[in-house]
C-alpha cells in the first residue's frame, strides 16, 4: 500500500511537471505568433505616441472606445481567478484545485494587460505619473474624487495582492519542481532554487503557510467585489445616460466573474488536452465551474433586463432614448450580440450533458468572451455616441491602430500564459496530492 | 511716490528727452517716419496696452466684403524668419463707426464684425499668398521674376501697343477712395481705358431700378433702426447683402421697439429668413405681383404719405387678392395682414434685393419697391441717401461681356486685371484674354476659389483638393503676375459709403531694418502695393503713401488727416436726397414684363455667408467653421427639401453618418456632380447651391441691368448612386424632444426634476468661494441670427486649431464655441460655449485635478496638468470640451496669427472655452492698478465683442445691476439642460415668436 502511494505521488509529479520540459512544435508556433502580434501592437502604440490619439478611431462625442473596452474587459477576466482561488479556498471548495493555479495566473496576466490600457489611452502617457500620489514640493495631489483615481488604487492593490497570493500558493510547488528538475536543466534549477525560498515542507513551514494563505485569501476576497465595483464607477459616477445607474457595481462584478469563468474554460480546456491532465482536471471540475458560469450569467441576464426596463417606466427621456438607441439604433448588432452571447447562450448550461461537453463549453466560452467584450463596447461606445445634446451625436469606428493594439493585448496575455505553463506547474501539485491523499484516506476508511 | 508712478515718470521723462515725436496714439515719429508704438524702444510706454501686454489696437478697414466696415486690429510685435515686424492677431469693429457700430450702448459697444470680417486675417496670412511677381514662360509655366524686369516688360508692351494703335484696358475689382483716383490718373496718363469695376455681386439690378425711380444709381443705407415694420424680399441682410453688419446692428436696435416686426419673403431658405419674425416662401420670380398688389391696395385705401400718379397704378397688373395669392403662393390672409401692418406702421422699410433681384423680373420688383419707398415716405427716414453705399464705377456683367467682345476683336494691347477673377464668372473670358498682347494680373491670393481641404496631418499632407489648380482661372491666363500687398499690409483708404473716408494702414509689416521707413515697401513677402506699382509705371517719384496724404489733404485738410489717423474714419460730406421721377417710372411700368411661373425644379445659385461670392473659398477658417444652415464644413453640396429628395429617390441620410448621396445636376452645357443635402424648411422644387461651389459661367445675364440671373430653371437631377462622406458637424438637426430650447411642443416630453437644493447636491457647496466676481454669460436668441461671427472671433482669439477635412469627418473640430441649428416646428440657433457649470460634471472626474473651479466661478482647465483621460469630456452633457488629438499645425504663414496671450495646445490635452480668461485677467490687472473692481462692460469675451446684433451679454453675476444678472434672474430666461442640476452659467433668452 505504502509503495503504491509513493508511486502514485511520483506519477502526479511526472504527469504535471514533465510536459513543462517538452514543449511541442505547436507550442513554439503559437508562442511565436503571440510574440509577433505583441511586437505589432507595440509598433502600433509607438505610432500612436508619435502621432497623437488621432491615430485611434475615438472622436468627438465618443472619446472612449476600444481601449477602455479592453481595460474593463481584462479587469473582468482577472476576477474569476481571485474568486476561484481565494473565495473558494475560504469556502473549502475542493473543485478549485484543478483550476486555481491557471486562473490565478490568468488574473495576474490580465491585470497586467488591463493596466496597459489606461496608459495607452491617455493623451499624454508620459505624464501618467500625475495620477500617483507623490508628495511633491508644490503639494499638488491627484483628485481623490475621481473614479479614475480610485481605479488607479484599486488596480494596483489588486495586482499586488493577487501577485503575492499567487506566488505564495506556488512556493511548495516550486520546491517540488526544484526537486524534480534537479540536474536536468541549469536554468530551471536556479530559477526554482531562488523562487522556492528554501521551502522544505516541514511541519512548521506548512503551519505558517496555511495561515498565510487563509489570511491572504480573506484579504483578497473583498477585492473581488471592490475592484470591479470601482471600475464600474468609472461609468456610474458619470452622468452619461446609460452609465449613470446604481445597478452598475453588482452588475459589473457578476459580469466580471462570468467572463473570468469563460476565459478559464478557454484556457484550461486546451491546456488539459495538450498536457494530458485529464486525470487531474475532471469533468466534475468543469461541471462545477459551468454552474458558477450559469449562475453569474443569470445575474447578468437579470441586470440587462433591469437596465432596459427601468427607463421604460422611468421619466428620464435621455435614458429612454439611450436604451431605445441601444436596441434599435446604429449599434444594434452589438447590443443584440451581447444579449445573445451573455444572456441566452449560457442558458444551455442548464442541461447537464452540455455542462460536461468540453467542446460545447469551449465554444460557449468563446461566445461569452466575445459577448462580454461587446457588453463593455455597448456600455461605453453606444452611451457616448447618443448623449444629451443631439448636435453632438456621432458614430465611432475602431481604427487600425486600435485593432492592432487590441490584438496585441490578446497576444500579450497569451504570451505570458504560454510562458507560465512552461515555467510553473499549471496545476497545484501539492493540492492535487492532498486531495489524492484525502481520497485514499476515505477509501481506506470504507475498506477498513 | 509709488514705485509704479515713479517708473511712469521715468518713462515719460525719457520720452520727452528722446528725439522721437508723438504723432498720435498709434505712431510716434522718427525722422519723419511713422513707427507704431508696438515697436518701440524700451523706455517709451505703450499708451494703449493695459496689463503690461505688448499690443496696440490700430484702426483699418475690413476687406472681408465690399461693405468696408471699420476694423481695429490688435497688433503685436513678433519675430518671424528672423525678421522683426508687427503682425495683426485679431480684428474688432471700431466703436461708433458709421457702418458697423455695435448696437449696444456704452460701455458695451466695443465694435462688431461679421464672420468674414473676422476671418479676413486668414486671407492676409493665407498659405495661398502670391509672394513674388511671376512671368509666364513659353511652355505656359510661371517663373519668378524681379520687380524691375516685370515693370520694364509692361512699359515696353504699353509702348508697343501704342505704336500699333491698340487699346489698353484696366479692369479691377471694386475700388474706392484714393486708389480709384490714382487708377484714373494712371489710365489717362498712359492711355489706358478704365473699365467699369467688376464685382460679381454688383447689385446692378437694384441700382438700375433705383435709377429709374429716383434718378440716382446709389444704393441707400437702409436704416432698419428707424423702422417699425421691415419687409425684406430675398435680401439676406444678415449674411451677404450689401452691408450685413450695419443691417444686423440696425435690426438689433429696431428690436428694442416691442412693436417692431420683420417679414421676410424668399423663394428658398436662408438664415436671414429664419431670423425674421415671419418667413414667407414666395414662388420664385413672383414678387412683382405681390408688390403691385401692395401699391394698388395702398393707393385704393388712401394709406400713403406721398402721392403717385394714378396712371401708374392703372398700368399695374390688376389681379384680385386670390389671384395674387395663387401666383405668389403666399397665403391671402397673410397678404392682407401684412398690408394692414404696412399701412399702420409709422416708419416702414422695404428692402428688395439678393435672390429676389436676380431673376428675370428682378428689375420690376426693384422699381415697384422703389415706388413703395416713395409712397410710404421712407426716403429720408428709413432710407438714407445722404451717404449711400459707394458702388460708383462698378459695372456689371454686361460691361465684362463688352470687354470680351473687344478682346475677341483683337483690339486690346495691354490689359491689367486687378483683384478680381472675371474668368471664373464669365464663360469664355479666359480664351478671349489670349487675344491681348499682354495680360497683367495683380492679386495677392493665388487662387481664391481653391477648394481647401487642410489635410495637413498624416502621411499625405494635402492643403487643397486634387482638382484645384494652383492659380485662379484669371491668373492662369495672365502673362505677368504682379504680387500685391494684402490691403492689410499697406497704407490706403476706402470710401465704402460716399462721403465716408475710411483709413487703411499696415497692420502686418516687417521692419527691416526697424528705422528704415514706413512706406508700403515692407510687407511680409516680395510684394508691392497697387498704388506704388501704378506710380512707378507712371514714372512718378512719390510713394503711394505720399500720394495718399496729398489726396487726403485735398479732401479733408490737415485737421481731417489727424482725425482720420486717430479714428480710422471720417465723414466729410453728404449728398442731398433724390426725388421721385414719375415720368421715367411711368414709362418703365408701362413696358413692364409680366412674370410667368418658372419651370421647376429650379437650381438657385446663391451667395454663401462664408464664401461671399466665392472669393473667400480659399479662406481656411471659413472652411473650418460650419455653414450656418447645414453645419457642413469642408465640402460642396446642394440643399433640397425632403419632398424634392423623395421625388428623385435621393436618400435622406441622417447627419450623424456624415455622408450624402451624390447627384448630377445638369441643364444644357451645365453639369455638376455634387452631394445632395436634405435641408429642413426648404421649399419644394428649389435646389440651392452656393457661389464658390459653382461658377456663374452657365448663368444667363439679364439684358437690361447686366446682372446674372441666378435661377436655372428646369434642371435635370440624376442620382449617381454614389455615397460620399462629407463633414457635417451636427449629429442631428432635431432636438428629439429634449428641450434644448424649451419650445412649446417639447412640453409633453420635457421632464423636470424638483429642483435640488444646492446643499443636497452631491457636489460640495462652493458658493462661498465667489467673493468678487462670478462671471455669467447670456445669449439673446431673439437677436441671434446664427451668423457665426462669434465662432470666427473665438477661433482667432483663442488660437483654436484648424483640423482640416479628414479630422472633421471624425467630428474632431476644435471650435470652443458653436452655433447649433435645430429645426423642428420652428428653427432655433443655439449658441454653445462652455457653460461654466457651477456644479460642473467635468470637475470631479478628472483624476489629476486638471480642471477645477476657480474663485470667479469659471471652470478652468490647467493645460499643463492634463494627462488626457478625456473623462471630463465624456461627462460633459454639452460636449463643449475639445481634445487635442494631435499636434495641430498652422501652415506658414498662418502661424503669424497666433495670439501670444494664450498658449498653443500640444497633443493629448483637453481644452475648452474659458470666457476669454486672458481678457478678464488683463482687465483685472488694470482694475487692481487703479484700486477698483472690474467695471461692467470692461471685459467682454471675443464672441460677445464681435456679435453684430449684440446678442451676447457677459458680466458679473454678483452685481445685481449687471445686464447678465438681470437676464439670469428673469423669468423668461432658460438654461440648456437645466434639469441636470449642473447649474450652467450660460443663460438664453428664448426667441420670441411674434405674431405678424
Amino acid at each position: 500500500m505504502k509503495m503504491s502511494l509513493e508511486k502514485e505521488l511520483d506519477r502526479i509529479d511526472r504527469d504535471i511537471l514533465e510536459p513543462m520540459a517538452h514543449p511541442s512544435r505547436l507550442y513554439w508556433f503559437v508562442l511565436s505568433v503571440c510574440v509577433f502580434f505583441v511586437i505589432v501592437g507595440l509598433i502600433a502604440w509607438i505610432y500612436q505616441l508619435k502621432h497623437g490619439l488621432a491615430a485611434a478611431g475615438i472622436r468627438h462625442p465618443v472619446k472612449w472606445g476600444t481601449y477602455i473596452t479592453n481595460f474593463v474587459f481584462w479587469i473582468g477576466i482577472a476576477h474569476s481567478g481571485t474568486l476561484i482561488s481565494a473565495v473558494l479556498l475560504l469556502f473549502r471548495a475542493t473543485f478549485r484545485s484543478a483550476f486555481n493555479r491557471a486562473t490565478e495566473a490568468m488574473t495576474i496576466f490580465s491585470v497586467m494587460t488591463a493596466g496597459l490600457f489606461p496608459i495607452i489611452h491617455a493623451g499624454r502617457p508620459w505624464k501618467i505619473y500625475y495620477l500617483f500620489p507623490i508628495p511633491s514640493q508644490r503639494e499638488i495631489w491627484p483628485n481623490f474624487f475621481s473614479p479614475l483615481e480610485w481605479d488607479f488604487f484599486a488596480v494596483t492593490t489588486y495586482f499586488t495582492i493577487s501577485l503575492i497570493f499567487w506566488y505564495l500558493g506556488m512556493v511548495p510547488d516550486l520546491a517540488i519542481a526544484r526537486r524534480y528538475f534537479k540536474g536536468r536543466s541549469k536554468l530551471r534549477e536556479t530559477f526554482y532554487k531562488i523562487f522556492s525560498l528554501g521551502w522544505t515542507g516541514n511541519y512548521k513551514q506548512w503551519m505558517h503557510y496555511v495561515r498565510a494563505s487563509i489570511f491572504l485569501a480573506a484579504f483578497a476576497t473583498p477585492l473581488v467585489a471592490s475592484v470591479h465595483s470601482v471600475v464600474s464607477m468609472d461609468f456610474a459616477v458619470g452622468i452619461v445616460p446609460g452609465w449613470h445607474a446604481t445597478i452598475f457595481p453588482p452588475f459589473f462584478v457578476a459580469g466580471a466573474i462570468f467572463s473570468g469563468c469563460a476565459m478559464a474554460f478557454t484556457l484550461v480546456i486546451p491546456l488539459r488536452k495538450i498536457f494530458r491532465l485529464e486525470r487531474y482536471i475532471t469533468l466534475d471540475h468543469f461541471d462545477n465551474l459551468a454552474k458558477l458560469t450559469l449562475f453569474t450569467g443569470l445575474i447578468l441576464a437579470y441586470s440587462y433586463l433591469t437596465e432596459f426596463t427601468l427607463p421604460i417606466y422611468g421619466q428620464n427621456i435621455f435614458e429612454k432614448a439611450q436604451f431605445y438607441y441601444r436596441a434599435f439604433g446604429d449599434y444594434k448588432w452589438a447590443s443584440w450580440g451581447m444579449i445573445i452571447c451573455n444572456a441566452i447562450l449560457p442558458l444551455t448550461l442548464f442541461i447537464r450533458s452540455l455542462r460536461r461537453n468540453l467542446v460545447w463549453l469551449f465554444i460557449l466560452s468563446i461566445f461569452i468572451n466575445i459577448g462580454m467584450w461587446l457588453e463593455r463596447y455597448v456600455i461605453i461606445v453606444i452611451s457616448l455616441s447618443h448623449e444629451y445634446d443631439p448636435y453632438s451625436w456621432g458614430l465611432y469606428k475602431p481604427s487600425l491602430v486600435e485593432i492592432l493594439i487590441t490584438v496585441g493585448s490578446f497576444a500579450w496575455f497569451f504570451m505570458w500564459f504560454l510562458l507560465f505553463v512552461r515555467a510553473i506547474p499549471s496545476i497545484a501539485v501539492f493540492e492535487v496530492k492532498e486531495e489524492f491523499a484525502k481520497k485514499l484516506k476515505k477509501e481506506g476508511k470504507n475498506e477498513g | 511716490m509709488k514705485r509704479r508712478d515713479f517708473l511712469k515718470l521715468i518713462g515719460i521723462g525719457t520720452l520727452v528727452a528722446g528725439c522721437e515725436g508723438h504723432l498720435n496714439k498709434y505712431y510716434y515719429l522718427r525722422k519723419d517716419k511713422y513707427i507704431p508704438y508696438v515697436v518701440r524702444p524700451e523706455n517709451i510706454p505703450n499708451p494703449d496696452a493695459g496689463g503690461g501686454d505688448e499690443f496696440l489696437y490700430m484702426p483699418t478697414t475690413c476687406v472681408g466684403c465690399p461693405a468696408g466696415c471699420g476694423a481695429l486690429a490688435a497688433v503685436r510685435d513678433k519675430v518671424f524668419d528672423g525678421k522683426h515686424g508687427i503682425y495683426a492677431t485679431k480684428l474688432e469693429g471700431i466703436p461708433n463707426h458709421p457702418i458697423n457700430d455695435s448696437p449696444l450702448e456704452e460701455p458695451f459697444n466695443v465694435g462688431a464684425l461679421c464672420i468674414r470680417g473676422q476671418a479676413s486675417l486668414f486671407n492676409l496670412y493665407s498659405p495661398f499668398r502670391i509672394r513674388t511677381p511671376y512671368e509666364k514662360t513659353a511652355n505656359g509655366q510661371f517663373r519668378e521674376i524681379d520687380w524691375e524686369s516685370a515693370l520694364k516688360k509692361i512699359e515696353e508692351k504699353v509702348k508697343e501697343s501704342k505704336r500699333e494703335g491698340l487699346k489698353n484696358v484696366y479692369l479691377a475689382g471694386r475700388t474706392t477712395g484714393s486708389l480709384d483716383k490714382l487708377i484714373e490718373e494712371f489710365c489717362s496718363s498712359l492711355g489706358f481705358e478704365k473699365w467699369p469695376y467688376f464685382e460679381p455681386l454688383s447689385h446692378s439690378t437694384l441700382r438700375e431700378g433705383i435709377n429709374i425711380v429716383f434718378g440716382t444709381k446709389d444704393i441707400p443705407v437702409f436704416r432698419i433702426e428707424n423702422s417699425d415694420f421691415l419687409i425684406t424680399f430675398g435680401a439676406d441682410i444678415t449674411e451677404t447683402f450689401v452691408s450685413p453688419v450695419s443691417y444686423m446692428a440696425g435690426f438689433s436696435r429696431a428690436r428694442k421697439n416691442p412693436s417692431f416686426r420683420w417679414v421676410h419673403f424668399e423663394p428658398h431658405l436662408s438664415a436671414t429668413g429664419l431670423s425674421a419674425d415671419k418667413r414667407i416662401v414666395i414662388k420664385p420670380g413672383s414678387e412683382p405681383y405681390l408688390l403691385s398688389y401692395f401699391i394698388r391696395w395702398l393707393y385704393r385705401e388712401n394709406s400713403y404719405k406721398n402721392p403717385i400718379p394714378g396712371e401708374l397704378v392703372d398700368s399695374l397688373p390688376k389681379l384680385s387678392l386670390e389671384e395674387v395669392s395663387k401666383r405668389t403662393g403666399v397665403d391671402a390672409e397673410y397678404i392682407d395682414r401684412i398690408l394692414r401692418w404696412l399701412s399702420t406702421a409709422k416708419s416702414p422699410l422695404i428692402i428688395y434685393g439678393g435672390v429676389s433681384a436676380s431673376h428675370k423680373y428682378g428689375l420690376e420688383g426693384v422699381v415697384l419697391t422703389a415706388i413703395l419707398w416713395h409712397m410710404l415716405g421712407m426716403v429720408g427716414k428709413t432710407l438714407d441717401f445722404k451717404n449711400p453705399e459707394n458702388y460708383e464705377g462698378v459695372g456689371s456683367v454686361k460691361d465684362l461681356i463688352r470687354l470680351k467682345e473687344l478682346l475677341n476683336k483683337g483690339e486690346v494691347g495691354v490689359i491689367f486685371i486687378s483683384r478680381t477673377n472675371p474668368c471664373y464668372y464669365l464663360e469664355g473670358f479666359s480664351e478671349s484674354l489670349n487675344n491681348a498682347r499682354l495680360v497683367v494680373g495683380l492679386n495677392y491670393i493665388k487662387n481664391e476659389n481653391a477648394k481647401v481641404l487642410y489635410n495637413v496631418y498624416g502621411f499625405k499632407p494635402k492643403l487643397v483638393s486634387d482638382d484645384t489648380p494652383e492659380w485662379s482661372e484669371t491668373l492662369q491666363s495672365c502673362d505677368l503676375i504682379l504680387a500685391l500687398n494684402h490691403p492689410y499690409e499697406e497704407w490706403g483708404d476706402e470710401e465704402p459709403r460716399k462721403g465716408l473716408l475710411s483709413l487703411r494702414q499696415p497692420i502686418a509689416r516687417v521692419f527691416e531694418p526697424p528705422e528704415n521707413d514706413d512706406s508700403n515697401n515692407h510687407p511680409m513677402f516680395n510684394t508691392r502695393s497697387e498704388g506704388d506699382i501704378l506710380l512707378a509705371l507712371m514714372g512718378r517719384k512719390e510713394s503711394y503713401k505720399e500720394y495718399l496724404h496729398k489726396n487726403w489733404e485735398e479732401k479733408v485738410g490737415k485737421e481731417g488727416i489727424k482725425k482720420l489717423l486717430e479714428k480710422g474714419y471720417l465723414l466729410y460730406s453728404s449728398k442731398t436726397q433724390p426725388s421721385f421721377n414719375a415720368e421715367r417710372t411711368l414709362s418703365f411700368v408701362n413696358n413692364m414684363g409680366i412674370p410667368e411661373a418658372m419651370e421647376t425644379p429650379i437650381l438657385m445659385v446663391i451667395p454663401s455667408h462664408r464664401w461671399y461670392d466665392g472669393r473667400e473659398r480659399s479662406n481656411v477658417l471659413l472652411n473650418e467653421i460650419p455653414d450656418n444652415l447645414t453645419t457642413i464644413t469642408y465640402g460642396e453640396w446642394v440643399n433640397m427639401s425632403k419632398e424634392t429628395a423623395k421625388k428623385y429617390r435621393i436618400k435622406d441620410i441622417p447627419p450623424r453618418f456624415q455622408a450624402k448621396e451624390e447627384v448630377e445636376i445638369s441643364k444644357g452645357e451645365f453639369s455638376k456632380k455634387i452631394l445632395a443635402n436634405v435641408q429642413p424648411f426648404m421649399p419644394e422644387d428649389i435646389i440651392t447651391i452656393h457661389l464658390g461651389m459653382v461658377s456663374t459661367k452657365y448663368l444667363e445675364v439679364e439684358q437690361r441691368t447686366g446682372e446674372f440671373i441666378t435661377y436655372i430653371e428646369n434642371v435635370d437631377v440624376k442620382r449617381t448612386k454614389r455615397f460620399v462622406s462629407v463633414p457635417i458637424m451636427a449629429g442631428s438637426y432635431s432636438q428629439k424632444g429634449r428641450g434644448i430650447v424649451p419650445e412649446k411642443h417639447h412640453k409633453k416630453f420635457h421632464y423636470k426634476y424638483a429642483k435640488f437644493p444646492l446643499s443636497q447636491m452631491p457636489y460640495p457647496d462652493h458658493s462661498w468661494v465667489h467673493k468678487e466676481y462670478l462671471w455669467g454669460y447670456a445669449v439673446d436668441e431673439d437677436l441671434c441670427t446664427g451668423c457665426g461671427a462669434c465662432v470666427a472671433a473665438c477661433y482667432i482669439e483663442n488660437n483654436c486649431s484648424l483640423s482640416g477635412r479628414d479630422e472633421h469627418l471624425k467630428g474632431r473640430e476644435m471650435s470652443w464655441l458653436r452655433v447649433e441649428p435645430y429645426y423642428e416646428e420652428e428653427a432655433n440657433f443655439v449658441l454653445m460655449p462652455c457653460q461654466q457649470c457651477e456644479n460642473a460634471p467635468c470637475e470631479p472626474v478628472c483624476p489629476v485635478r486638471a480642471t477645477y473651479h476657480n474663485d470667479e466661478g469659471l471652470n478652468v482647465q490647467v493645460l499643463n496638468r492634463c494627462v488626457g483621460t478625456r473623462f471630463c469630456s465624456n461627462n460633459c452633457p454639452y460636449k463643449v470640451r475639445r481634445f487635442n488629438w494631435l499636434d495641430y499645425k498652422w501652415v506658414e504663414p498662418l502661424d503669424r496669427i497666433l495670439n501670444p496671450d494664450l498658449s498653443v495646445r500640444g497633443k493629448g490635452v483637453m481644452e475648452k472655452c474659458t470666457f476669454c480668461y486672458h481678457r478678464i485677467r488683463r482687465a483685472r490687472i488694470n482694475a487692481t492698478l487703479e484700486g477698483r473692481k472690474i467695471r461692467e462692460g470692461e471685459v467682454l469675451p471675443a464672441c460677445a465683442q464681435t456679435c453684430p446684433t449684440g446678442a451676447i451679454v457677459f458680466g458679473n453675476l454678483l452685481e445685481g445691476t449687471s445686464r447678465v444678472s438681470k437676464i439670469a434672474n428673469s423669468k423668461h430666461s432658460f438654461r440648456v439642460l437645466e434639469e441636470l442640476g449642473t447649474e450652467p452659467k450660460v443663460w438664453h433668452l428664448p426667441k420670441e415668436r411674434r405674431e405678424v
